[in-house]
């Protein structure tokens, strides 16, 4: 029985410490980091299969090697080598327990940033000693960048001159300064971290707790704006844009405040020059407005004058003129009765250039009246409306394409009778008129034309033809009273479209005109 | 003035007025042409006051009114006759050089029974002023032997707007 039982003990025993060592080397095998053993003698006895990933070397290559001359970097082989003995002899608790970083090296000679624990055996396995190894390299790698990442912002922040930028606690004491805060505040950071940022408010604003309420509006909304006075250290004001920005960390504590801060003065006084400059042209434009108000109706008063105080001279020169021709005729010779003739006549001719003057006049006065245009139906409109003077004439007619478009039907109706009525006018010496008509698109503009083979005139007088008046050719040849053009010039301005002519002594004229809302989408 | 035929004249301009009577010829209708150099007057006439008190003429057979005259203008005469219950009937003609569309349209709306442009040339004048005369003095109906005596206005765009004195 005894017996029986103490080999039932002992293979007990024997199937626990079977099991044992499976579970061991199930964990030596399975273990993400390198596992050394080490025995009192400082060799290795036992190298996983994650060591040999990580440091290269076969299990074979490394069992019974020291790890010092396996392992660490040649040119620290003393130093570490003297550490391992003093450690392996003095059991000094700094490396036991506790993972160091160091540099450890691989097979083919790199090195690479571990992190080592050793710690001591207790059982009874022939090594002394257990040494954990990771590879930290990636670790390593993120803490530099996000130091290097982190330098840089800080270099960032700190180089901006144009910005105040700061940090602040979740009290709104100053945490951070920046060269910008310097230059704008006035404070140097050892005169101002730790302060309450309400320091660089007015008093006004302090008193009625502007900084306070700040803070708060960044805490509840996350972020809050405020534009208005600081103050510098040297006690003067400056316009400033605030944005605060409340900082949380991870689980939503807030950690703190961001302050980005612009000195706006300038901006500022800009924005309030181009106020002040703004209401000025305004008020000019006005005051001009009224004067020019007060110039319609003093024209207005004018016209009306002219029409009513220069008309009745006139009548009185026609009638007394005619009554005494008529009562006086048998005592007047034939060359008395012409001068009486003549002053009729400039009576007459007088009267036709105070109303081409009024026409003119109200032309500029009348209200214009938007509609959709056919041109080609305001140019045949103008052919009957001339046809006095197209009737027994040899006229070669060359109508295209007029695209329609919009304006006061009356008016342009009247700029096409004018330009057909100087063509027609003007190719009277010929024997055969040519009168073309048409439109041609110059940069995405449709620009009509009526062209003449008639006598032309000098460009030299070009600046003339336009205006009132002005006349480039004898009243003897071409009876005119001088407005026609001007008149044309007149509706095509008010149009906001524009006329020019080309034109060479004898060699015909053409008479180019644009209205803004010309389309080909209207056509005739 | 025992005469009831009568015309007034209002016009400011005498030598005007004188041109006008000169075509008017009122010996051949032997009717008298009462003439008045403002608005005041015409009006003073019309009611038989003022210096017109002793005036007893009853009303004219029409009256030729200048627009613009010193005092009381056309356009008011017009608007104190045409607005009276006694007066309206008595035929208002406007005599003016001014074709402004706005004194047109303003005459007409203030009831004128007819807006003629003064011509500038006298033939012209003579002929308008004596078809004023035979149609407002005489028949009261447009003559048809007549030519009508016609002004068209363009009214930016309007059809013309069309007054005669004679028939249309």
């Amino acid at each position: 029985m005894q017996v029986t039982r103490d080999i039932t003990a002992q293979k007990r025993a024997e199937t626990e410490l079977r099991r044992s060592e499976a579970l061991k080397t199930f964990i030596l095998e399975s273990a993400p980091d390198a596992i050394l053993l080490i025995d009192l003698e400082g060799k290795i006895r036992e190298w996983n299969p994650a060591a040999q990933k990580i440091f290269g070397y076969a299990r074979e290559q490394a069992l019974g090697q020291s790890p010092v001359s396996l392992i660490a970097p040649v040119r620290q082989r003393k130093l570490y080598r003297d550490g391992l003995t003093y450690y392996l002899m003095t059991g000094a608790a700094s490396l036991m327990e506790q993972p160091v970083e160091l540099k450890l090296r691989r097979a083919d000679g790199s090195e690479f940033d571990a992190e080592m624990s050793v710690s001591r055996n207790y059982g009874e396995w022939p090594s002394r000693y257990t040494a954990i190894v990771r590879d930290i390299t990636g670790r390593k790698k993120a803490e530099a960048a996000l130091r290097e990442s982190e330098e840089r912002y800080r270099m960032l922040i700190e180089d901006v001159k144009d910005y105040a930028i700061y940090m602040l606690d979740p009290e709104g004491l100053v945490t951070t300064w920046n060269t910008g805060a310097e230059r704008i505040k006035g404070y140097t950071a050892a005169e101002v971290l730790g302060q309450p940022f309400s320091i660089f408010f007015t008093y006004e604003d302090i008193v009625r707790g502007l900084p306070g309420q700040l803070l708060q509006a960044a805490e509840r909304d996350g972020q809050s704006v405020h534009n208005g006075l600081r103050v510098r250290k040297d006690g003067s004001r400056f316009w400033t844009q605030d944005i605060i920005t409340a900082l949380r960390d991870a689980e939503g504590k807030l950690r703190g405040f961001s302050k980005v801060a612009h000195d706006v003065t300038r901006q500022k006084e800009l924005d309030e020059k181009i106020l002040q400059l703004n209401e000025e042209l305004e008020r000019r434009v006005a005051e001009r407005t009224a004067q020019l108000e007060v110039t319609n109706q003093e024209l207005e008063a004018f016209s009306y004058s002219i029409s009513h105080d220069l008309r009745a001279p006139l009548l009185r020169i026609s009638g007394f003129a005619d009554i005494l021709r008529s009562e006086a005729a048998a005592n007047l010779d034939e060359k008395h009765l012409k001068y009486l003739q003549t002053i009729v006549a400039g009576a007459q001719q007088m009267s036709q250039l105070i109303d081409a003057l009024l026409d003119f006049s109200r032309t500029g006065r009348t209200e214009m009246r938007e509609a959709t245009v056919n041109l080609a139906a305001l140019v045949e409109d103008a052919q009957h409306e001339l046809r006095r003077d197209i009737e027994g004439r040899d006229i070669v007619w060359r109508i295209g394409e007029l695209p329609g478009t919009r304006g006061d039907p009356v008016m342009l109706r009247q700029v096409i009778i004018n330009l057909l009525s100087n063509a027609l006018k003007y190719t009277r010496p010929r024997r055969r008129a040519v009168i073309e008509i048409g439109s041609q698109t110059e940069a995405g503009e449709t620009v009509y034309f009526i062209r003449d083979n008639g006598v032309g005139f000098d460009m030299n007088y070009v600046g003339k033809l336009f205006g009132v008046f002005q006349r480039l050719h004898s009243a003897r040849d071409f009876e005119g009273t001088g407005i026609g053009l001007a008149n044309v010039r007149l509706i095509l301005r008010r149009h906001g479209g524009r006329v020019w002519a080309e034109s060479r002594l004898d060699k015909g004229a053409t008479f180019y005109f644009t209205i803004p809302n010309s389309t080909e989408g209207v056509s005739p | 003035m025992k005469t009831s035929k009568w015309i007034l004249l209002a016009e400011d301009d005498p030598q005007i007025a004188e041109l006008t009577m000169f075509a008017l010829a009122p010996e051949d209708l032997a009717c008298e042409v009462l003439v008045v150099p403002d608005g005041q007057a015409a009006l003073d006439c019309i009611y038989h006051r003022g210096e017109f008190l002793a005036h007893a003429g009853g009303q004219p057979l029409f009256v030729l009114l200048d627009l613009k005259m010193p005092k009381v203008d056309g356009l008011e005469v017009l608007r104190q006759i045409k607005s009276d219950p006694q007066l309206k009937n008595i035929p208002v003609v406007i005599f003016s050089s001014s074709r402004e569309p706005s004194d047109i349209v303003h005459s007409y709306e203030l009831g004128v029974n007819a807006y003629v442009v003064k011509p500038v040339d006298f033939q012209q004048f003579n002929d308008t002023v004596k078809n004023v005369r035979r149609f407002w003095a005489e028949t009261n109906e447009p003559p048809a032997e007549l030519p009508p005596v016609t002004v068209a206005v363009e009214l930016a765009g309007d059809e013309p707007l069309r007054a005669a004195a004679g028939a249309s």
